[in-house]
């Protein structure tokens, strides 16, 4: 009960924050229908002039959901707790957090889920006033439930990936560029910026053995139905198991930064 | 009276890596990189008793803030031992944490753009406390620092003594046993460091809470501290009573003399002067010499003395003194 | 005793160098203490800024056209957009950034007080280094498309590619000088900032693609058109020299206002008693 009460309290003081910058929150919320808007017209006029109704497996209403989708899932399973924490290191105001009686890994994932969730719920109405204009909603058959399983996946193994670099802050002087890098890294080969189907074969099988797909590409493909029930099940499982192998990494990393900072002083 | 918290042979050596000036150094420093041994604490011991004020004062860099850290819990010794509450801070820091409070006056504890009653809500649900104690305890404290408004505004709109009250009021919402107040009156005008020295006083004896007072500022040291201890250098170089640290550590005293004519007196040797009008006379004197019993007594007799004043130098001189041994 | 004058003087230059050689060797070993940072830094923008080409790339690997254009004249739309905004936040991002954090901390009185007029020294303040891999990047990918076009070289052509350029330059500047302004009256302007600047994005596709309605609104409302489009247009010598005249104008005319609106937002600052 007490830990429910936690659980509550911290959601109750994020949400402190998105109130206190809830003016920049919907600026850049409104300005998410802009990348979708421009993304339509891209892909619309790329299918029209080539003829072809289904491209890399893909009629042109499911690429412009797919797109929305990133955005949407994105939302959801990214995690600040790169921004945040090594911003709080560098000014010496880790001691905030450290001496409060709670774990701070489990402290960051609370706070980084309640995050996501105000944020998706943020976003939703200007994405969906949009989407509802230029897609065709009916037209696709939709995996709902595997999806919400999947993009769940993809919050633990993002947040544990996103944590586990983020440890590097207490060894590096500045970790700004890091973090760029990072997510510039994550957002190419996890399908952000396009489906994965269209790189060349050999580097669509790289990425299969890499952890990022698995954090936005796979979950989105479930939705759209583009994998059998077997195939759902091994991507979930395959999921799964990058989420213990960054886990691990987060805490020993967080381990060793402790014994980093409490030696040298925070 | 119980202990609270216990240092033992306490030491901290940091490795500085130095990398000179200029810019070969820097190149070189690519390579191989020199490094200083800074013994931050060299071994030092004291005892905390349950519901003391103690005050723990030396200048920038003596080891106060590495102390204090260190019973924190969150930077650990490179040997010694610190019991405090009956934990290793460093190794129990969770569990630990649940009886000690803090305030340091660099960080902040609350965060920049909330109002310091999301902080305190927070607080309440960490350290479960219940809701209706916590009400009670925030209505309370709030109302005697007079912070009735403030603490729904957002920090960043607060003055720096509104704000310290605050991080002060953060820290003892879970009534901890321990508090450690880290230069807690930076900042603030005379009113408000009176209103907060009287809060500390009430805070300790109504519930026995330990306080442990880091600060450069005299009235703190003086209002609220019966026993200080000096740290300079990684050493402790005082460790007792505020009041006996006059009379161990006296070296001088003020004589402020008034004559009734326009007078000039010579003054022997070690006698240091202050400040000599026609009327008024003002000097130092070492203590030991008996040679000065004797002058003061001739003085009264030789010299149209109307009033003679023998004071103690105030304790910030008496620190400095102590600093500079 | 008196020192010859060539001696003072030369004392005097003695002792300047040594001044200098000590300040610019600390600037120099600092600078090497972030040197890695700072790489690092700049791979983030290099790399960022090939996200688009790297779409590009994929679209035409997968034998997929954007009507209307080949995959060099693409990447050369592309490779002037990187240069443009590359050049814009070098010089003028930190109009927006320098005004508002001198507004919010109150020390734009400071720059009041100055003889020179205030726009000339937040301009000329600090230019955004990092911003020059871009500027480097766009120019790389600028002149290895061009070569890869073959065109017929037409140097009537390339000058009015650089002047379009400039125009699109003045066009972005005016853009910040615009929320610059606006933050006398409104302090907190970055969610606006960052609002417009996301506008800036549709420019990295052929504006061609937005329908007519895009079309027109890029040419001659908000002409974004100008960052790449219509240069390559010209470069590639299929350009309808009315549209690129009047868009150009219109991109001069959002810069003469922008100006007369940043004096305006000044006089009103300094009226309601700063």
């Amino acid at each position: 009960m007490t830990f429910l009460r936690k659980v509550l309290g911290i959601g109750r003081w994020q949400y402190g924050f998105e109130v206190a910058y809830r003016f920049n929150r919907i600026v850049w919320a409104s300005s998410l229908p802009i990348i979708l808007l421009a993304t339509y017209f891209l892909w619309t006029s790329i299918y029209a002039y080539s003829g072809q109704t289904i491209i890399n497996g893909m009629t042109l209403n499911e690429l412009i959901v797919y797109y929305l989708a990133v955005q949407i899932t994105i939302m959801f399973s990214a995690s600040m707790v790169d921004a945040h924490i090594p911003r709080l290191v560098k000014k010496g105001l880790l001691i905030r957090y450290i001496v409060k009686p709670f774990n701070f890994v489990l402290f960051w994932f609370i706070r980084s889920v309640w995050r996501s969730l105000f944020r998706t719920f943020a976003v939703l109405l200007p994405l969906f006033a949009l989407a509802f204009v230029i897609i065709d909603f009916s037209s696709i058959t939709f995996n709902i439930p595997g999806y919400m399983l999947s993009v769940i996946l993809a919050l633990f193994l993002n947040f544990f990936y996103i944590f586990s670099v983020a440890m590097i802050c207490f060894w590096v002087k500045e970790y700004e560029g890091i973090r760029v890098i990072r997510r510039g890294v994550a957002n190419v080969f996890n399908g952000a910026i396009i489906p994965l189907t269209f790189f060349p074969l050999v580097f669509q099988k790289a990425f299969s053995y890499l952890p990022f797909q698995y954090m936005l590409y796979v979950p989105i493909q479930i939705l759209l139905g583009k994998y059998s029930y077997e195939q759902s099940i091994t991507m979930m499982l395959i999921q799964l198991m990058w989420i213990i192998v960054f886990a691990l990494i987060s805490i020993f990393a967080w381990k060793k930064a402790q014994a980093q900072f409490m030696g040298v002083g925070v | 009276m119980e202990v609270a918290i216990s240092v033992r042979g306490l030491k901290k050596t940091y490795k500085t890596y130095s990398r000179g000036q200029g810019v070969k150094s820097a190149f070189v420093s690519l390579f191989k990189r020199e490094f200083k041994i800074n013994e931050a604490l060299k071994g030092i011991n004291f005892d905390i008793k349950k519901g003391e004020i103690i005050g723990l004062i030396g200048p920038n860099g003596a080891g106060k803030s590495t102390t204090i850290k260190v019973m924190c819990g969150i930077l650990h010794p490179t040997e010694g031992k610190v019991d405090a509450l009956g934990y290793t801070p460093w190794k129990q820091r969770v569990e630990y944490a649940m009886n000690f409070g803090v305030v340091f006056g660099q960080k902040s504890q609350l965060e920049w753009d909330l109002p310091p009653n999301d902080t305190y809500h927070l607080i309440k649900v960490l350290y479960d406390i219940p809701e209706k104690t916590f009400e009670r305890r925030l209505k309370q404290m709030v109302k005697l620092l007079q912070v009735d408004e403030q603490y729904l505004r957002p920090t960043r709109d607060l003055s720096l003594g509104e704000r310290m009250k605050c991080e002060v009021i953060a820290a003892l919402l879970h009534q901890p046993k321990i508090v450690f107040l880290d230069e807690p009156t930076i900042g603030m005008d005379v009113v408000a460091k009176k209103r907060l020295h009287g809060f500390i006083k009430k805070i300790n004896q109504e519930f026995g809470i330990t306080f442990i007072v880091t600060t450069h500022d005299m009235s703190d040291i003086e209002k609220l501290c019966e026993r200080i201890i000096i740290i300079n250098n990684g050493d402790i170089v005082y460790d007792g009573l505020l009041k006996e640290l006059s009379k161990t550590h006296l070296k001088k005293k003020l004589i402020e003399v008034k004559f009734s004519e326009k007078t000039r007196v010579r003054l022997p040797k070690r006698c240091l002067l202050i400040s000599r009008t026609p009327y008024v006379l003002k000097f130092e004197v070492p203590v030991k010499g008996d040679k000065m019993d004797k002058f003061v007594a001739d003085l009264i007799t030789d010299y149209p003395v109307v009033d003679i004043t023998i004071s103690d130098p105030d304790i910030e001189e008496i620190i400095r003194d102590i600093y500079e041994k | 005793m008196e020192k010859s004058t060539g001696s003072i003087y030369g004392g005097w230059c003695m002792k300047w160098f040594k001044i200098y050689k000590k300040s610019f060797g600390l600037q120099l070993a600092t600078w090497m203490a972030y040197r890695f940072n700072f790489f690092l830094f700049l791979t983030a923008i290099v790399l960022f800024n090939l996200l688009a080409p790297l779409v590009v790339y994929l679209i035409y690997y997968n034998n997929l056209t954007i009507p209307g254009w080949t995959f060099n004249q693409v990447l050369f739309l592309l490779g002037t957009y990187i240069l443009v905004t590359g050049i814009d936040v070098f010089l003028g991002a930190h109009i927006e950034w320098t005004t508002r954090s001198l507004l919010k901390s109150g020390e734009f009185d400071k720059i009041l007080i100055r003889p020179i007029k205030p726009m000339t020294l937040i301009f000329l303040r600090k230019p955004e280094i990092a911003a020059l891999s871009e500027v480097v990047l766009g120019i790389i990918i600028v002149l290895y498309t061009y070569t890869n076009l073959n065109i017929v070289f037409n140097l009537v052509n390339i000058l009015v590619y650089l002047i379009l350029i400039f125009i699109a330059l003045l066009f972005l500047i005016s853009l910040r000088i615009f929320i610059g302004a606006l933050t006398f009256f409104f302090i907190e302007t970055s969610a606006i900032g960052e609002f417009v600047g996301r506008f800036k994005n549709f420019a990295i596709y052929p504006i061609s693609i937005y329908g007519t309605m895009g079309y027109k609104l890029f040419t001659f409302i908000f002409p974004i058109g100008l960052l790449g489009f219509y240069p390559a247009e010209v470069i590639l010598g299929r350009a309808a020299w009315a549209t690129v005249g009047l868009s150009a104008v219109v991109g001069l005319i959002l810069f003469i206002v922008s100006i007369f609106f940043w004096e305006f937002a000044i006089k009103h600052y300094v009226s309601a008693g700063g």
